[in-house]
């Protein structure tokens, strides 16, 4: 018991003191999730939404297999990416292994699927006679999209903030390509994961104390853009 | 072809197995206003967003102004039409972007966007709300700003699908008078759907009945509403009294009352006689034939009444001004109809 209050005083001590390594670790595990989330939301936000514009064969079923992916082990994430970034891997040669670069290809490839599925989704919650109007007022299909997809922005946004979520959170795929090297590419969760195998209990719960803190942050943003969403619904 | 600004034919339109559309055909002039009356789910919608290209049709060929409509076509098509949907559509913007989008997606000069927005805001008596955001509106506002937004545009063709469907009177009458005045002024050819007969009545130059995805007549409103060619159609325009009757030397037999046929039934085995139940004159003194009240319901200004004669049971629709409180059930009443009220079709 005494070792986790101890933990927990010195935790707090950490945090006052902006203790030079637990803001960097901090900054890095918030600036590598939030590069790789915006680059997920850059592609994913456009894929979703020619999957919910266009009938096409097979449709429902790449929809499952999206939804399907929100679950994705991060290992199997981490494996992946190590795999294609290994100094033998297709992109070996770009000697990506154990960089921050590599951790936000996988989370990349992690929070997509989470992204598109939710774009889906909010695109089809909104009125069919939407989609209709557009196209009665002539738009071209990216015209129809950039329309739509503003409609919908407050249900994607929140998307957004989950996958952030998702992301920042996650630790298998970061420790397998990142390596948790100190000064470079240890974040949030790979450093709270070693600092409890070698018992520095105080680290880790102010690092974890960071990591709740952003992850409330998280749930708030969500909660107030689906009130919003919900807002403009009632009219 | 060229003479028809619209030509559809055998359009057809399913949904996996179920058929929303039959093969169709229909023809529509420049300049004129169509109306489309038939029951919800009859197809009227889908037919409007097929003509604008945005439901692929299942079948047939449409030709809009001269030109088939198909895949590479469709954009510039769309574009000189435009379509006003049963259900308002506004965007999360102003007022005045939601009437622009149609312009900037067909990327105008700012210029003259914004001068065609104005000027239609103020034709529609919009002004002052050119900055208001659009969720703010009431139902009536809104569907001006959507209508506004379709005219800018200024559509050759416009497809109107039951506008006055969700609007209270003062606003339906508004909205109808400014559908006639773009008929008028820019000579716009206007298909509107409704299931009002009425409605089409006032504002259409033909009247299309669509009921189960078929075309059951096309014809002027006064033929459509006093001359039904099918039984349906009869049924929608508000025929209430429909007898299937044997033809025997030339007339029908309907209660014990003889009438002639007209020369062209004369071959005919069974006809349809039909008379609106508005067209039927009660009376206590005399009359064609004479009967009982068995029902006797007072519905706004009206009384519907039910007359049983010999077996036979007229519907009868009058006046409560008139008719008092002089036939109720039970009563012993006379039906009187003037000639040209009895309309037969051939039964089948």
């Amino acid at each position: 018991m005494g070792e986790i209050a101890d933990g927990f005083i010195e935790a707090i001590q950490l945090l006052i003191t902006l203790d030079p390594e637990v803001t960097e670790i901090a900054f890095r595990s918030l600036s590598v999730s939030t590069i790789a989330t915006l680059i997920a939301a850059a592609i994913a936000i456009p894929l979703g939404s020619l999957i919910y514009f266009y009938d096409f064969k097979g449709k429902r079923a790449v929809i499952n297999l999206v939804q399907t992916l929100y679950a994705m082990p991060t290992v199997i994430v981490g494996l992946l990416v190590y795999l294609l970034v290994s100094y033998s891997g297709p992109l070996g040669s770009l000697r990506l292994l154990y960089t921050t670069n590599a951790m936000i290809i996988a989370q990349v490839i992690l929070v997509s699927p989470l992204i598109i599925g939710f774009t889906v989704a909010a695109l089809n919650s909104l009125d069919k006679e939407m989609k209709y109007t557009v196209l009665a007022l002539n738009a071209k299909t990216s015209q129809a999209l950039r329309t739509l997809v503003r409609e919908a922005k407050f249900a994607i946004l929140s998307a957004v903030v989950l996958a952030f979520g998702r992301a920042i959170a996650e630790v298998g795929a970061v420790m397998m390509v990142g390596g948790n090297i100190r000064h470079f590419t240890r974040t949030l969760t790979t450093a709270i994961t070693l600092n409890t195998s070698m018992g520095e209990f105080s680290t880790s719960i102010a690092l974890g104390i960071i990591l709740l803190a952003i992850a409330l942050i998280v749930n708030l943003g969500v909660n107030v853009l689906q009130h919003y969403n919900g807002g403009v619904k009632d009219d | 072809m060229t003479e028809n600004i619209i030509e559809a034919v055998n359009i057809s339109k399913t949904y996996g197995k179920k058929t929303v559309i039959k093969p169709l055909n229909l023809s529509v002039r420049k300049g004129e206003i169509l109306a489309v009356i038939g029951p919800s789910g009859a197809g009227k919608s889908t037919l409007i967003r097929m003509l604008d290209g945005i439901e692929p049709m299942s079948s047939g060929d449409l030709f809009i102004f001269g030109q088939k409509l198909c895949k590479s076509s469709r954009y510039s098509l769309r574009g000189r039409m435009g379509v006003l949907f049963q259900k308002t559509v506004l965007f999360d913007r102003s007022v005045e972007e939601n009437i622009s989008l149609g312009l900037s997606y067909r990327h105008l000069p700012s210029a003259e966007i914004k001068s065609r927005t104005k000027d239609i805001l103020e034709r529609m008596g919009m002004s002052e709300y050119a900055k208001r955001s659009a969720k703010t509106l009431s139902g009536g506002e809104g569907q001006r700003v959507a209508f506004a937004r379709v005219l800018v545009t200024r559509p050759e063709i416009l497809f109107l699908d039951e506008p006055t469907a969700n609007l209270d009177p003062i606003a339906t009458a508004v909205l109808e008078e400014m559908i006639l005045k773009e008929n008028r002024e820019n000579k716009t050819t206007i298909i509107i759907n409704t299931h009002d007969q009425a409605q089409g009545q006032r504002l259409a130059d033909r009247i299309a009945v669509m009921i189960d995805g078929e075309f059951k007549q096309i014809d002027s409103a006064e033929d459509v509403i006093y001359h039904p060619k099918t039984e349906d159609a009869a049924r929608f325009v508000g025929f209430q009294n429909i007898f299937s009757l044997f033809v025997v030397n030339n007339s029908v037999n309907i209660g014990g009352y003889e009438i002639p046929l007209p020369s062209e039934f004369t071959c005919a085995e069974k006809v349809l006689m039909m008379i609106r139940a508005e067209d039927i004159i009660l009376s206590k003194e005399s009359g064609k034939l004479r009967g009982t009240v068995v029902s006797s319901v007072r519905r706004g200004a009206f009384i519907e009444a039910g007359v049983e004669v010999n077996g036979v049971m007229f519907r009868v629709s009058v006046k409560f001004r008139d008719a008092g409180n002089e036939f109720n059930a039970g009563d012993a009443v006379y039906l009187n109809w003037k000639d040209d009220a009895v309309h037969f079709i051939p039964s089948c």
